[in-house]
């Protein structure tokens, strides 16, 4: 009885201090996520989220499924679903090999890394407006690139045109998540004790085998988690398709879409759609961090740092 | 020359050591690798913001191979002044409250989780970086849903920004508080309670002031969080809010390319000055 | 009894799960004494030192404090100096705001703290640190910050979780005597918990050997050294000859056994004919002798040949092959007169220190 009592004092000390932690995360993430998830079920054409302002209960929901259908059938949202994960993957790509040269290089030159990370972490301290707006206007038709190339060398006969590409956002986003995979990857690299890559050489290996045959099996579970968090960061992100996408003719993404849905909400478009779009791009990312938590654990025992930045 | 066996080895060792094979050698050496792509990614990272920090600090519009200013002027600077000045407003009265509020949420959170045992503490700790990957659109979306027309109607737009943003900053916050209880004795908690002190005054004298380097790191990032989101923002703001970064969006938006550059560099001055001074505090401050 | 004790443990029980840590411990400490708990990792000493200092609640029994049961108190209503195995001493306080602490607590006028705390610093010989952040203090004067900071508060009961653990061997040694003479000086009550069984031996007025939340027996640091109640007492406190047998007759004091070795004389607590024992015989009790000189009649005698022997300095340790499968392990003094490898010996040794143990 006396140590029910006890058990029972620490476990409402407990819930006392997490409580508005949790209320916060359930009334303000997770009760919308549901009713959103909720509202792209249904059949009527309200505005409003269901038990959250929206006129229609649970008995007006006419439930369907042909919001999930449309997003895989019309031609436009088929577009911008695969555009969603052409970008992130080729981000995640490109940033893991990226990722790999730097981090390695830092992780082996302890003289240069605090420099390098000074200037690597700048990114993910500056508001990504303006490193976007940055890379907008460094591309742009009066910008650095163009004016080298068509006014300067004259290589070129008309400007090129970056904004609205697909390459645009690729490196829009780049600039964006190059501080977390480099970090990732340099704390990856530290874990690897270098006396390998020196009983690898001693044993006869160049370096180039060295790295292919003991430094990239040893890291690959990490670059494996490097690219799917690249990934889903890159997917939820919507600032460097708004700025570089080149507007609704230009490239959309996944949360692009939704943005420029609930801009027109009452000119065209259901709400529902809006919900369906969301419950798609919540899910696939909450998959890829299960994913990404699955690798961590297993291979890492949590120790690869990143997450936070 | 990669077939060698061992037995080859063996019998060439003792007299001359295998020569390494040579490969590739029209290549540069495979280790320039590394530092090439390092200098790569520094240079594809500074050169946008300087030539906008140029741009937005030369007397015309054209800049010299694209890059260097012609002639320093900060004229941009002097007549945005007033505009800067209220987007820096704006952002502070949004990421103090946050910064004070993800402290105050966040501090008993990381408390509990490190140092007590109770039912729903796993599903705590996954649901802690959960805000982390949420996507922020959808965030904003159902927050936006909350105060426009659902049981938040009504209350002002700044609330729900500072929710929003405390929300996605919590683990910001939790992250290095955790990290740091980790790293206390948790003996010292009892040798206080031993000598007389109540459980929260145990804590308040002697585990809080050990922990503050941590939470000033919590803070830095925090506010970091707070003052450089848009995505967010961006759907929950009205025509009177205009944090920074959505004074810079809208400054481009309207055209006016010089102007949203002095916006952004003062911006980028002041986000970075602030991060820079409080994580300097964070390694000089040694109370002990 | 019970008022006569300062504190009195009463049956207590604590289980973690399935596993039971403590299991009906009761023991009396008595005003001024010190009081060891010995034993291995994970026999539960910890675990009830915390308890009497309020970090943790018995699933059943009490705790008693002159009189007083202070089983569900909080820590900060206890009274108990609590000296922790890292010291846990405050980091971002100096020496003095260490020490002072408990008394700010307890709202004492300015003046008094400052006069306490100067006693007892100079009492633990710190005087001229009292200004400076513990990470400028040596492993030794963290621990004498840490014994300040707990007598300060004149506490009716200091207890030591393992204090000495990160010292080195030399260190230990010092503040082992140190703290004995602090202790009387004071004339405190204290529970001092150890694996070491030295350490123990050095520092105790009484004993608690605890093995898998029980108690194994409670005596003196005499009492355990020459009279060890269990096997798990003698193998613990350092005897390394046991030889096996089965009583053959019980004679009041003592029982004769039979071993490989042949009947031997032993001392006993409450063995019956017939039972399975083995003989505890400590090294440094045996004596040994060249073969061929005339039987002692005072008690046991085996004769054997010297298989190894390797000096030590202090000492020089022998293995003498009495039997076929009966090896002696000797510890002969320094000065006493060597014996060769193969060499014939008798092996001699007092009843008294051979002690017959339920196996």
């Amino acid at each position: 009885m006396q140590k029910s009592g006890l058990i029972r004092r620490e476990t409402w000390l407990a819930w006392l201090l997490v409580a508005p932690f949790a209320l916060m995360l359930l009334g303000l993430l997770v009760a919308p996520f549901l009713s959103i998830a909720l509202k792209s079920l249904s059949g009527s054409a309200t505005f409003g989220l269901p038990f959250l302002g929206g006129a229609d209960g649970l008995a007006d929901m006419q439930p369907t499924a042909r919001h999930y259908v449309s997003i895989l059938t019309e031609p436009h949202n088929q577009a911008v679903i695969l555009n969603t994960l052409g970008i992130s993957a080729v981000v995640a790509s490109l940033l893991t090999v990226i990722g790999v040269g730097t981090g390695y290089f830092m992780a082996r030159n302890r003289a240069l890394a605090p420099t390098i990370s000074a200037i690597v972490t700048y990114p993910s301290l500056a508001p990504a407006v303006t490193i976007i707006f940055g890379i907008l206007w460094f591309m742009s038709p009066t910008g650095p690139i163009n004016h080298i190339l068509f006014h300067q060398l004259e290589w070129i006969d008309e400007p090129l045109e970056f904004s609205g590409t697909f390459m645009a956002i690729v490196i829009g986003d780049l600039a964006l998540f190059a501080t977390l995979a480099v970090r990732m990857m340099a704390s990856l690299f530290e874990m690897i004790d270098p006396a390998l890559e020196d009983a690898s050489s001693s044993l006869g290996a160049t370096e180039r085998e060295t790295f292919f045959n003991v430094l990239l099996p040893l890291a690959a579970p990490g670059l494996a988690a490097v690219w799917v968090f690249i990934f889903i960061r890159t997917m939820v992100a919507y600032v460097a398709a708004l700025v570089l996408g080149g507007g609704a003719k230009g490239i959309v993404v996944l949360p692009l879409e939704i943005f420029t849905r609930i801009q027109s909400l009452g000119i065209s478009g259901t709400m529902a759609q809006i919900c369906a779009f969301a419950v798609v791009l919540s899910i696939i990312t909450l998959a890829g961090r299960a994913i990404y938590l699955v690798i961590v654990r297993r291979a890492f025992r949590d120790r690869l740092k990143g997450e936070i930045l | 020359m990669s077939g060698l066996s061992g037995t080859v080895v063996a019998e060439k060792l003792p007299t001359a050591p295998v020569p390494a094979p040579r490969r590739g050698s029209f290549l540069p050496p495979f280790r320039w690798i590394f530092p090439a792509t390092t200098l790569g990614l520094i240079l594809f990272i500074i050169l946008p913001p300087i030539t906008l920090l140029s741009l937005s600090v030369n007397d015309r519009f054209d800049l010299v191979w694209g890059i260097f200013p012609a002639g320093v002027s900060f004229d941009l600077y002097r007549e945005s002044g007033p505009a800067i000045l209220r987007s820096v407003a704006h952002s502070m009265r949004i990421a103090v409250p946050t910064v004070i509020l993800s402290f105050l949420v966040g501090l008993p959170v990381a408390y509990a989780l490190v140092r007590l045992r109770f039912p729903g503490r796993g599903l705590l700790a996954e649901l802690v970086n959960l805000p982390l990957v949420f996507p922020p659109i959808v965030l904003a979306f159902g927050l936006m849903q909350m105060f426009k027309q659902g049981p938040f109607a009504g209350v002002s737009p700044w609330v729900a920004i500072v929710l929003g943003h405390t929300i996605v900053s919590l683990p910001f916050m939790i992250q290095p508080i955790i990290a740091a209880l980790q790293r206390v004795d948790i003996a010292v908690e009892d040798a206080a309670r031993s000598l007389g002190a109540s459980p929260l005054r145990a804590f308040l004298t002697t585990v809080l002031p050990i922990i503050v380097p941590s939470v000033l790191t919590g803070v830095a990032l925090v506010f970091a969080r707070s003052i450089s989101d848009f995505e967010i923002t961006l759907l929950l703001t009205t025509p009177e809010i205009s944090t920074m970064p959505i004074a810079i969006y809208q400054a481009f938006e309207s055209g006016s390319t010089r102007l949203g550059a002095a916006v952004a560099m003062a911006t980028n001055l002041f986000a970075v000055g602030v991060i820079v001074i409080l994580e300097v505090a964070v390694r000089r401050v040694r109370w002990w | 009894m019970v008022n006569a004790s300062d504190l009195s443990i009463q049956s207590v029980t604590k289980s973690f799960g399935p596993n039971t840590v403590l299991d009906g411990i009761s023991i009396d400490v008595r005003p001024g004494e010190f009081m060891t708990f010995l034993g291995p990792s994970g026999c539960g000493k910890t675990t009830l030192l915390r308890m009497v200092g309020g970090f943790g609640e018995p699933d059943s029994g009490r705790i008693l404090l002159a009189g007083r049961d202070i089983t569900h108190l909080p820590p900060n209503q206890r009274d108990c100096g609590f000296v922790f195995q890292s010291y846990a001493l405050f980091p971002h306080m100096t020496v003095r705001a260490n020490v002072a602490y408990g008394l700010k607590l307890r709202k004492l006028p300015a003046a008094e703290i400052e006069s306490r705390v100067a006693t007892v610093l100079s009492m633990v010989g710190l005087e001229a640190f009292a200004d400076r952040h513990p990470k400028q203090l040596s492993g030794g004067q963290q621990q004498r910050v840490a014994i300040a900071r707990a007598i300060a508060i004149r506490p009716s009961l200091l207890l030591m979780d393992e204090p000495l653990s990160n010292l080195d061997a030399k260190l230990r040694e010092r503040i082992r005597f140190e703290l004995r003479a602090l202790q009387k000086q004071l004339g405190i009550t204290t529970v001092f918990v150890t694996h070491d069984q030295e350490e123990a031996m050095a520092v105790s007025d009484r004993i608690v050997v605890m093995n898998k939340g029980h108690i194994e027996q409670i005596g003196t640091p005499a009492e355990i050294y020459g009279e060890p109640a269990s096997l798990f007492v003698a193998d613990f406190v350092g005897v390394n000859n046991l030889v096996p047998g089965k009583v053959r007759e019980a004679r009041g004091r003592t029982v004769m056994v039979e071993t490989a070795a042949g009947l031997l004389e032993a001392s006993h607590r409450s063995s019956s004919t017939g039972e399975n024992v083995q003989l505890a015989l400590r090294p440094e009790m045996i004596t040994l002798v060249p073969a061929g000189q005339p039987a002692s009649a005072m008690g046991g005698e085996l004769e054997g040949t010297v298989r190894m022997a390797a000096f030590l300095g202090a000492a020089t340790r022998y293995e003498v092959q009495v039997s076929d499968e009966v090896v002696l392990k000797v510890a002969a003094p320094a000065g006493s007169p060597p014996h060769a490898l193969g060499s014939r010996v008798l092996c001699r040794w007092p009843v008294e220190s051979a002690h017959a143990l339920r196996a």
